[in-house]
């Protein structure tokens, strides 16, 4: 049995996303923190609607890889995605390389919370006025609360 | 046994899987993968409906040239391994 790789597995993700059903994806990496824990947490994918800046979403980046980070900018038909737990650095693509929107983030446990709940739109946006400040943030949430949550 | 509701043979990445459809949501964290036979079985599970180890080891006699204690011996493994992981009830 061939392992079908990570592209591969992210683009069977999304056919069944564009059939309409609702898929529960594994994140990895630590680029979407503090609001997703990667290769703790998973997201729940839909078809892309009505999006926003602030929205989480599933992209095909600068032509080249998927990623699941935030959009920090709509311009037309051009989208700019920033990761919650990257300080620096942002990809860019076009609004049709946006292939899922991420709407609830899971735990471990299997519990689904509300990406857009009012507390996290309101952390997410007050996260973005810290990013001069947010090397030093992570640093300690990484040493501490993350070994304590998971 | 039957299957319980909402696990669904699907191919992802040209693999067969059982994927839990519960509420309309597919967890790729937790696919099953099957093989040939193994995915011939369940389908043929959800065919009949109400199925026990005597029925599939015939439907896997008729389909395939297998020995008939093979065939129970691999049915056997099959139905612990769904019971195991929760995916059939009583």
């Amino acid at each position: 049995m061939n392992t079908p790789s990570d592209n591969e597995i992210i683009q069977s993700a999304i056919k069944l996303v564009n059939e309409g059903l609702r898929v529960t994806f594994p994140v990895k990496g630590y680029s979407m923190l503090p609001f997703i824990i990667g290769g703790k947490e998973s997201v729940d994918l839909v078809k892309p609607e009505d999006l926003q800046v602030g929205h989480v979403v599933l992209a095909w980046v600068e032509g080249c890889r998927y990623v699941v980070h935030r959009i920090i900018k709509i311009e037309s038909n051009q989208v700019v995605l920033m990761g919650d737990g990257n300080i620096a650095g942002v990809e860019h693509c076009l609004l049709s390389d946006v292939a899922a929107l991420a709407v609830n983030v899971v735990t471990p446990a299997g519990k689904h919370h509300d990406l857009y709940a009012p507390w996290r739109i309101k952390a997410s946006r007050l996260w973005w006025r810290l990013l001069p400040i947010r090397r030093w943030i992570l640093a300690i949430y990484r040493r501490t609360i993350l070994k304590i949550i998971y | 046994m039957k299957q319980k509701e909402g696990f669904v043979l699907r191919t992802v990445c040209g693999e067969h899987v059982i994927v839990g459809e519960g509420l309309g949501t597919i967890d790729f964290g937790k696919l099953i993968s099957l093989n040939e036979t193994a995915a011939w079985l369940w389908k043929k599970a959800g065919e009949m409906g109400d199925f026990s180890i005597d029925s599939l080891t015939a439907a896997l006699c008729e389909e395939y040239e297998v020995d008939a204690q093979q065939a129970r011996n691999d049915v056997e493994k099959m139905v612990a391994q769904w019971q195991e992981i929760g995916i059939i009830e009583s």
